[in-house]
């Protein structure tokens, strides 16, 4: 009897090229995403040593991360030369190396780990990377996906490999069916309340239980893009009927008889019954409330209907302290009521939360509703083609309609790299990932929470129960 | 990238938990050229006041902190981003050895890529370390790879933890990519077995 494996045990092992001698294994990489954040500064150095593109067939890139979301006519407005020449030197790198590209201009622009997937580049038991912390996004699909440096995207660039410590697993099991007015953010904020955000480092997640079956490939992709806040290395669904679905028929995806073989290799793609996992959590997602954020790191979320934590009320020093520098941080007072907190701006896009779900689920919240005076309100597709979806569908003039800016696609407020960012002091609800100090804009004040969260927020002014508008 | 042997100098105590690769590296400053010095970028937010002057609250504007090389920080140093920007910042500060109780895995790869050591020490050590590093009479610390020893005159000799492969890498300075173009023909033929075993994943279509 073979030792049963685990999902990444068996994405691994297909994938060794050869164990080095210091212990390492060198991996093969099926697929690599490149993004113009890091693309400038990996041709420089592949070019320094005069050395080329092993396989550009298997490399797809984008422009996302200085790209800004304003209307496209005419001359882009970048931030600054650095950004224009960012975006030149990933069109220019990749057409002399061969790489398929999709900058500013092209209708399938957009972010990396959106376009990655909807385009079917991303597909199961593959060893996905991208010069990104969120590349776990396509753990989704049962891909070993990880974010990785720029100097191993060089290394990749060169060698279509990447030299690796194997982690330890741990399995998630959420049991659901979760609660109304619950998405996958909140899942995953639930889970990061709960395990802490260092509480995955050093291991891949597999996501398993009837909570995680249930999800769309959309919801999946929410779940383990956020796997690296948990300081996960990955996140990992194991695929089935729903990602097959998903994955039918996209531009990059096998298609005729190599799909039918792919199909039958896909079905075997789980980890054995008796695998055995370093760690295990669990987490009952049928009781579940929606979820904030109220600090300054993903892991300080809690239920909408809860307060603001009373840093007095914790027993350990350091950790008393961290609290309450964030609560400082956020200009907000303990025991506050969350659902109390005012805002000046809601951003609803990025890699977590800027697909056509999202913005469906969102406008099923703002439909016939306006949003709140003082509050600016964006939504920034996550690319071009869930832009031409969600108007196809109408969802723009519902947005527009409500107050909403309609625009194009890229990160923007999400990390503040394109110049789009909050003024000090600004308070946002915000769909994307981080709430770090800063992200959204020096001595900004960010809380993470669902898209259907963000509109309920838009249309009260405040941080709100979104249940009570449903 | 040049050897890491052993190293002494200055060591600055940071005692946060979660110091994330935003606060290493703020993302205004994400587009900057490698080629250029990054040292004013560490930090960047909590070193300055908005005013733009230097925070003299903050342990890297104090002398003899400000010219540290050894970094004593708290748990998860370098959680969030996977930006390599924050090892370089912390290189062109002038940082060689970082001693935490937990790296996140990316930063930490990051800093093997560019010479610098990410030592593990237990919670415990680590504390005697913060202590030592906060007296400017005790704040000098050798980090010694090849013994895998933290030495300072007021915790004596400490043992860090780093992985066999990791400590090699550093020690021997290894260009990666050189390594592994070495290494060919094995990537040839793997890539070959793939090639029948799952066809799909080097047959792409679309795209252009
Ligand atoms: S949307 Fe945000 S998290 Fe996602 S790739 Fe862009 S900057 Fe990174």
């Amino acid at each position: 009897m073979p030792e049963p494996r685990t999902l990444y045990a068996k994405i691994w092992d297909a994938h060794v090229v050869e164990t080095l001698p210091d212990g390492r294994a060198l991996l093969a990489v099926d697929r690599h995403l490149l993004h113009d954040g890091v693309a400038i500064y990996a041709f420089e150095a592949l070019r320094a040593k005069g050395r080329g593109v092993r396989r550009p067939d298997l490399t797809l890139a984008v422009a996302d991360h200085v790209v800004p979301t304003g209307p496209r006519t005419g001359a882009i407005p970048y931030e600054d030369d650095d950004a224009r020449r960012m975006v030149e030197q990933i069109e220019a790198g990749t057409r002399e190396a061969g790489i398929t590209a999709f900058s500013v201009g092209d209708r399938r622009q957009g972010i990396v780990h959106v376009v990655g997937p909807e385009q079917g580049f991303v597909l199961p038991g593959t060893v996905t990377v991208c010069g990104d912390s969120h590349t776990s996004t396509h753990g989704a699909f049962g891909a070993y996906a990880f974010g990785i440096g720029i100097t191993e995207v060089g290394h990749v660039l060169a060698t279509q490999t990447i030299k690796q410590q194997k982690s330890k697993a741990m399995r998630v099991s959420l049991r659901g069916p979760r609660a109304r007015g619950t998405t996958a953010k909140d899942l995953v904020l639930a889970l990061m309340q709960h395990v802490g955000i260092a509480g995955g480092t050093g291991h891949v997640v597999e996501y398993q239980g009837s909570a995680v079956d249930e999800l769309s490939m959309e919801e999946r992709m929410t779940l383990c893009n956020m796997s690296i806040e948990l300081g996960a290395r990955a996140g990992l669904v194991a695929p089935d009927e729903t990602t097959f679905a998903y994955l039918k028929g996209r531009p990059m995806a096998p298609s005729g008889a190599l799909w039918d073989q792919a199909l039958a290799a896909w079905r075997e793609l789980r980890s054995d019954p008796d695998a055995v996992f370093d760690r295990e959590v669990e987490l009952d997602a049928t009781k579940l409330a929606p979820h904030v954020t109220w600090g300054t790191n993903p892991g300080q979320a809690a239920p909408i209907t809860a307060a603001v934590p009373d840093p007095a009320a914790i027993a350990d020093p350091a950790a008393r302290a961290g609290i309450a520098r964030a609560i400082d941080y956020m200009g907000l007072a303990a025991g506050q009521k969350l659902s109390e907190v005012k805002i000046d701006h809601v951003f609803i896009g990025s890699c977590t939360n800027g697909r056509i779900e999202d913005l469906r689920s969102a406008v099923e919240v703002i439909r016939n509703r306006r949003v709140a005076p003082g509050v600016t309100a964006w939504v920034v597709p996550g690319s071009g083609s869930v832009k031409a979806q969600a108007e196809a569908e109408g969802l723009d003039e519902f947005f527009r309609a409500a107050g909403f800016d309609w625009r194009e696609p890229g990160c923007s407020m999400c990390l503040a790299m394109n110049g789009e960012r909050l003024q000090p002091g600004q308070r946002s609800a915000s769909t994307s990932n981080r709430n770090f100090e800063g992200r959204q804009g020096r001595d900004a004040r960010t809380h993470l929470m669902s898209p259907a969260m963000a509109a309920a927020a838009a249309i009260t002014g405040r941080l709100t129960d979104v249940r009570d508008l449903l | 990238m040049e050897p890491f042997i052993r190293h002494t100098g200055i060591a600055a105590p940071l005692d946060q938990a979660d110091v994330n690769t935003d606060m290493i590296f703020p993302q205004r400053f994400l587009r900057r050229p490698r080629s250029s010095n990054l040292a004013e970028c560490c930090f960047h937010s909590v070193r300055h006041r908005p005013d733009g002057s230097l925070d003299p609250a903050f342990i890297l504007n104090r002398p003899p902190y400000d010219r540290a090389s050894v970094l004593v920080a708290g748990r998860n140093f370098g959680s969030g981003s996977s930006r390599e920007h924050a090892p370089w910042t912390l290189y062109d500060f002038g940082f060689r050895a970082l001693l935490s109780p937990l790296f996140a895995d990316i930063f930490k790869n990051n800093c093997l890529n560019n010479g610098i050591v990410p030592a593990t020490l237990p919670e415990a050590d680590i504390r005697r370390c913060l202590a030592a590093a906060s007296d400017p009479r005790t704040a000098e610390f050798t980090v010694d790879l090849e013994a895998c020893e933290v030495r300072n005159a007021a915790v004596g000799t400490l043992r860090f933890e780093i992985a066999d492969a990791d400590r090699r890498r550093l020690l021997q300075g290894i260009d990666e990519i050189d390594e592994t173009l070495g290494r060919l023909p094995q990537i040839e033929r793997h890539e070959q077995e793939a090639r029948a075993s799952a066809p799909w994943n080097h047959a792409r279509s679309g795209g252009n």
